[in-house]
């Protein structure tokens, strides 16, 4: 195990105690540091977003993660990553080593981070993996050793939905799971093999703490499909989850701060990735489903200040948006954001407030009439009318 | 003070639905929310000022607009139209709990998408019988914009609605039995290669428990609780007349954890309800999320479940799987009743299409789900229907025209003409006819019975027996 955070907590204090599971580099798979047992079932190969992803979370939930309720306790990481031997460094501290995310590794690091979560029932559970994974009947996650023992590759693999079940045992009240990985069926699962993980932790029928249990699961994609990122860079799912955290999934409590929920979490994301999908070939939409158990509204995470808004502003009819000089402005502050004639609809990242969305177009060869706008995260689309 | 009329206007055919609408001050401050049912509104009481007005569809979209209030007199009215753009008022359910955009313009479907589609149903009395395909509802489904929309009435029962083509994988979707069930086949937007052409959506005349299930689908939580509030109380006091309605409520309060609410319902839903394993499945998981769970009659509750036979709700599926593996795994395969039904469930859990609100799964009987995928034709053509288009050799396959000997290569008698007769008593149907085209013999003799045919074969009219329909052929030529 890796524990990169361990704040003292003598008085067992609420705190959130998190755990993270990056991999990139599959030993076994092409690519991988084994070719002696590389076998093609299931056709997978190496990654390069999970780490990267994996770190980003982690790097939030160090630098950023702030819940006055429940400050962070621990950070449990695992890595592993292309070049091996990694390491991370939290903020003032010196380098640490990451163990490796084999399904050892995994399963002794996980029932520690149980035992953590375990110790107060106001504690806040948060699990993030990005990697492989396969689904039929439960999703399973693949350790960086998966298909270690060839005659029998699905032994040590996790079992998610029995693990997320297990967890219903466990004393902390809201538990939130992250799950960036494929869920994906392959043709060798469907006929060949007695598809079957292991949960991280035996569940036990009547030891479920359910009754106050908030415990969402945001999957990245929906059953049966997969997941994407850039090579080298954030996947799509880890970078909505992480604007989400930052505010986008934010609202503003009844004493006025604006708190990112277990409501508003689930939520923004979709919003997010659906916004992304957009821009993106059919094939490689992704649709971020929610699961679990979704109990009342937890928060997670305070912001500082204002959250931020994805703004989009177009005309209609939409083309003579290109020539459009936009400009959102905020009467009470002033604040003021513009954008000169230039092609394609406007996507601007403004404060959530109250703005007066316009357009203005050289010669005056258009007119539309200024319209006011409430920014609301995480997106809020405008269309002014042009005549 | 001032006031915001809120009007939920509607376009549709039921009115049942709640849609949840927040408002906002002008500092981005949520001060009211709440579910309001279409056409019906609400009015909000506020200060002066500019709000802004959110109505959040079930389908994860939302819709803005803002209003100003000057002074404590004024009032003003914000109206919705969440299903305006239905091009029929029977379809417009499909924009409020599947997809606000299905009958955008602008969407990419193809002319052949929807042939060689076949429908049939299924049926069984209880969880003791067999299934058997049953006679397909005659009806006129609505067709609009390539959808199409069929209208059940399902008495006490198992049901499921069998589905495939030669791009559809075979599979059985479970449909509710209820007095009103409406399933709509809505061909899919730009389709790729290995994507399904079709999507299937199931729904109950009980919007509002559809609703509750589509908003917690899209992962609005927050929203399914308003719609919950508002509901929960009509779905127990339906209970006894509407069963299926009160197992999407009982889901949902397990999901939430709300087990207060729950009350001693769930015995009644269990009991009373031989022929919904869903009932029986959500007893069991009352008992095992009660903070004093009785885990004895919960596994009993499991077992229960799994004879009935597979849940109607994906969410049944996934609960009844859960706690079947619950107890297996805690018991390490040595509870051998547990663990056997583990074992003969597993192949509907294996075979089930997780991301379908109401249970899908593949297979081509269903009492045998299966990941071998099959498309085309099943083996048997009793009680096919076809959702479109059909050609000659699917009325041969049918037994609607004989099964006689091809006649002759068309290639150098004509190309490119749909539904001709050459010379009378041979006709070709459907589709461009190519050099490879045979044409066969049919005893067809007129267009008005290759209508008649088309509509037998689309589950539109009863089927006559071969010798009724040459009578009536026979008639219908004199006639002309």
């Amino acid at each position: 195990m890796t524990l990169i955070v361990d704040n003292p907590n003598p008085n067992h204090d609420a705190s959130t105690h998190v755990f993270v599971v990056g991999i990139g580099a599959y030993k076994h798979f092409r690519g991988g540091s084994d070719p002696k047992r590389i076998t093609d079932v299931p056709r997978l190969g190496q990654l390069s977003s999970p780490p990267i992803s994996a770190r980003a979370f982690t790097k939030w939930v160090c630098e950023e993660l702030d819940n006055p309720d429940a400050p962070l306790g621990s950070v449990e990481l695992l890595l592993s990553e292309a070049n091996g031997n990694s390491t991370y460094t939290v903020k003032n501290q010196q380098p640490q080593v990451i163990e490796e995310a084999n399904s050892v590794a995994i399963f002794t690091a996980f029932s520690e981070w149980y035992e953590r979560c375990n110790d107060n029932p106001d504690n806040v559970a948060l699990f993030y993996y990005s990697g492989h994974g396969l689904e039929k009947a439960n999703l399973i996650l693949l350790p960086c050793d998966f298909n270690e023992v060839h005659t029998s590759p699905w032994r040590n693999t996790i079992d998610f939905e029995m693990t997320r079940l297990a967890m219903q045992q466990n004393r902390a009240k809201t538990q939130c799971y992250f799950i960036d990985a494929c869920r994906e069926t392959t043709k060798q699962m469907l006929n060949e093999y007695a598809v079957r993980g292991d949960p991280l932790k035996i569940p036990v029928p009547g030891q479920q703490n359910t009754s106050q249990l908030t415990q969402p699961v945001l999957y990245a994609t929906s059953s049966g499909n997969k997941a994407f990122g850039k090579p080298d860079d954030l996947t799509f799912y880890t970078k909505a989850l992480l604007e989400a955290l930052r505010g986008k999934g934010a609202s503003q409590q009844d004493n006025n701060k604006w708190c990112v929920d277990t409501d508003g979490l689930l939520k923004a994301v979709i919003q997010l990735v659906n916004v992304d999908n957009k821009k993106r070939k059919k094939k490689e939409h992704q649709d971020v489903k929610g699961g679990g158990q979704v109990g009342q509204p937890s928060i997670i995470h305070h912001i500082v200040g204002v959250p931020p808004v994805d703004a989009t502003v177009v005309c209609n009819p939409i083309d003579v948006t290109d020539i459009a000089t936009f400009t959102v402005k905020e009467p009470l502050s002033g604040k003021t954001y513009q954008r000169q004639p230039a092609a394609g609809a406007w996507e601007v990242t403004v404060d959530a407030g109250a703005y007066v969305v316009s357009a203005t177009f050289a010669g005056n060869q258009f007119s539309s009439e200024p319209v006011s706008r409430f920014m609301i995260p995480p997106v809020a689309t405008t269309k002014l009318e042009v005549t | 003070m001032a006031s915001i009329q809120v009007n939920m206007e509607n376009h549709g055919f039921f009115s049942e639905a709640a849609l949840v609408v927040d408002v906002y001050n002008h500092l981005i401050k949520r001060i009211e929310r709440a579910a309001i049912s279409l056409g019906d509104f609400k009015t909000f009481q506020v200060d002066p000022g500019c709000y802004a007005v959110q109505m959040q569809m079930p389908t994860g979209e939302t819709v803005t607009e803002q209003v100003c209030l000057d002074k404590e007199s004024d009032s003003v009215e914000i109206i919705f139209k969440p299903n305006a753009d239905s091009p029929h008022e029977q379809m417009a359910w499909g924009l409020i709990t599947v997809d606000k955009n299905l009958y955008r313009d602008g969407r990419i479907i193809s002319k052949q998408q929807l042939d060689g589609i076949w429908l049939r149903l299924w049926h069984r009395a209880h969880s003791d019988a067999e299934f058997n395909s049953i006679p397909w509802t005659i009806q006129i489904p609505t067709r609009a914009n390539h959808f199409v929309h069929y209208n059940f009435r399902l008495d006490q029962g198992q049901y499921f609605l069998q589905i495939g083509g030669g791009k559809m994988a075979h599979r059985f979707i479970a449909l509710p039995s209820s007095e009103d069930i409406w399933v709509l086949l809505t061909p899919v937007d730009q389709q790729e290669k290995g994507e399904d052409p079709v999507e299937v959506n199931v729904t109950t005349v009980n919007q509002e428990a559809e609703t509750l299930l589509s908003y917690l689908d899209s992962g609005s939580i927050a929203q399914a609780r308003v719609v919950e509030a508002k509901v929960a109380e009509k779905l127990l006091l339906t209970k006894m007349l509407d069963p299926i309605a009160a197992t999407v409520g009982a889901y949902f309060l397990i999901k939430a954890g709300d087990l207060d609410k729950l009350h001693d319902w769930t015995d009644n839903l269990a009991n009373w309800f031989e022929w919904l394993p869903d009932g029986a499945v959500i007893k069991a998981w009352h008992l095992l999320k009660e903070s004093a769970g009785n885990t004895s009659e919960a596994r009993d509750w499991l077992l229960e479940a799994e004879r009935r036979g597979v849940p109607i709700y994906t969410e049944g599926v996934r609960l009844l799987y859960d706690g079947l593996m619950l107890y297996d795994s805690s018991a390490k395969g040595k509870d051998e009743e547990i663990h056997q039904a583990r074992m003969r469930f597993q192949s509907y859990a294996d075979a089930t299409l997780w991301d379908k609100k109401t249970t899908t799964f593949f297979g081509s009987h269903p009492a045998r789900p299966s990941l071998k995928l099959r498309r085309g034709l099943p083996r048997s053509n009793k009680n096919v229907v076809f959702l479109e288009q059909v050609n000659i050799r699917q009325l041969k396959w049918l037994g609607l025209i004989p099964r006689k000997k091809p006649l002759k290569n068309l290639s150098h008698v004509i190309r490119g003409i749909t539904g001709v007769m050459i010379p009378p008593g041979e006709i070709s149907l459907g589709g461009m006819l190519s050099n490879q085209d045979v044409l066969f013999e049919t005893g067809i003799n007129s267009t008005n019975e290759l209508d008649q045919l088309t509509r037998i074969a689309r589950g539109e009219e009863e089927a006559l027996t071969l010798h009724q329909r040459q009578d009536t052929a026979t008639h219908k030529t004199s006639e002309l």
